[in-house]
């Protein structure tokens, strides 16, 4: 997503980026929603809605995909808006992109905030261990939240779920946790440069 | 209960923040009380509807019954304008409820 002038914008807000390598780049594409700036979890419903108005009138790719591209983009969007505490607020792309046979929406989140780890902190009935990499696997989990809510924790663990779909890719950085899952549904934990907020692309093939 | 229609009320093709979804509850008056059945919300009209939105949904619903003195009545969501997936199974669960589809289509989130 570099090269969308998403790490660019950043930047320019205080937020250096190394070293991602989310996206593929070169590909012709349509861009569904450009580069964005949002601040509030109803700036990201606005977003969502204009989001699924265009791939309706688009037509790209199929509508129980349209559903899953703005549901996941809703889901991405209000985490950064309500969770991140980022001050430069939370920047966001969709793209659909072709390549021979293979056509798929690109999504992607950022913000410069607090990250993962100190979001679950907040949440006195969670115990992990305040490391990125223990943060990042708990917070794919059903139920795990950064409130106490007892019904809260559904949105990220969506996301992931949504993923372990074949031909499907997700990355969420945050810190120096890197977690992916690749288009064979193989999930993996890796160190990173550090990612200064939380960064979370996912590639669905229509 | 009389049907409601979540549509109508929010009027977006996505129905995503919790915000929208707690604006139902003043149109849950005596008027939806018609009878001791199970709470129906219709999503006929709708597009798309995120996981956080069905969650608060849930718990205006429940909180309606309780108020009723029904907090074991089942919520029908009509016509879901999305596909069933675990993250649903996983909002009923938190909800102490179980999800079943009916012969129409419909999901009943129906208490444990």
């Amino acid at each position: 997503m570099a090269y969308a002038g998403l790490f660019d914008l950043l930047l320019k807000q205080g937020v250096h980026v190394e070293g991602n390598e989310a996206g593929i780049p070169g590909r012709p594409t349509d861009t569904i929603l450009p580069l964005r700036r949002f601040g509030s979890s109803s700036e990201a419903s606005e977003l969502t809605n204009e989001v699924e108005e265009t791939l309706y009138r688009a037509g790209l790719g199929s509508a129980n995909i349209h559903q899953v591209v703005c549901e996941t983009f809703w889901e991405l969007a209000n985490n950064a808006a309500e969770h991140s505490e980022s001050s430069i607020g939370a920047y966001s792309l969709i793209r659909f992109s072709t390549s021979g046979q293979e056509r798929r929406f690109e999504l992607c989140v950022a913000d410069g905030g607090i990250g993962i780890a100190k979001s679950l902190d907040r949440n006195p009935k969670l115990r992990h261990a305040g490391l990125e990499w223990s943060a990042v696997e708990l917070a794919v989990k059903e139920l795990v939240s950064g409130t106490s809510s007892s019904t809260r924790g559904i949105g990220l663990f969506s996301v992931f779920e949504e993923s372990h779909v074949p031909g499907r890719e997700l990355t969420i950085h945050t810190g120096n946790a890197l977690l992916t899952i690749n288009r064979r549904c193989e999930i993996r934990l890796t160190r990173a440069n550090p990612f200064p907020g939380t960064l979370v692309y996912m590639s669905i093939p229509t | 209960m009389k049907p409601v229609n979540v549509f109508d009320i929010v009027r977006q093709n996505v129905l995503v923040s919790r915000e929208s979804a707690r604006s139902i509850k003043p149109v849950l008056t005596a008027d939806t009380r018609a009878d001791d059945g199970p709470l129906r919300l219709d999503f006929s009209g709708a597009r798309g509807v995120a996981p956080s939105f069905l969650d608060e949904i849930l718990l205006v619903a429940e909180e309606y019954i309780q108020e009723c003195g029904q907090p074991e009545a089942s919520v029908i969501l009509g016509q879901p304008p999305t596909t069933l997936a675990a993250k649903h199974h996983a909002i009923a669960r938190a909800h102490g409820r179980t999800l079943v589809v009916n012969e129409d289509g419909d999901w009943e989130f129906r208490k444990l």
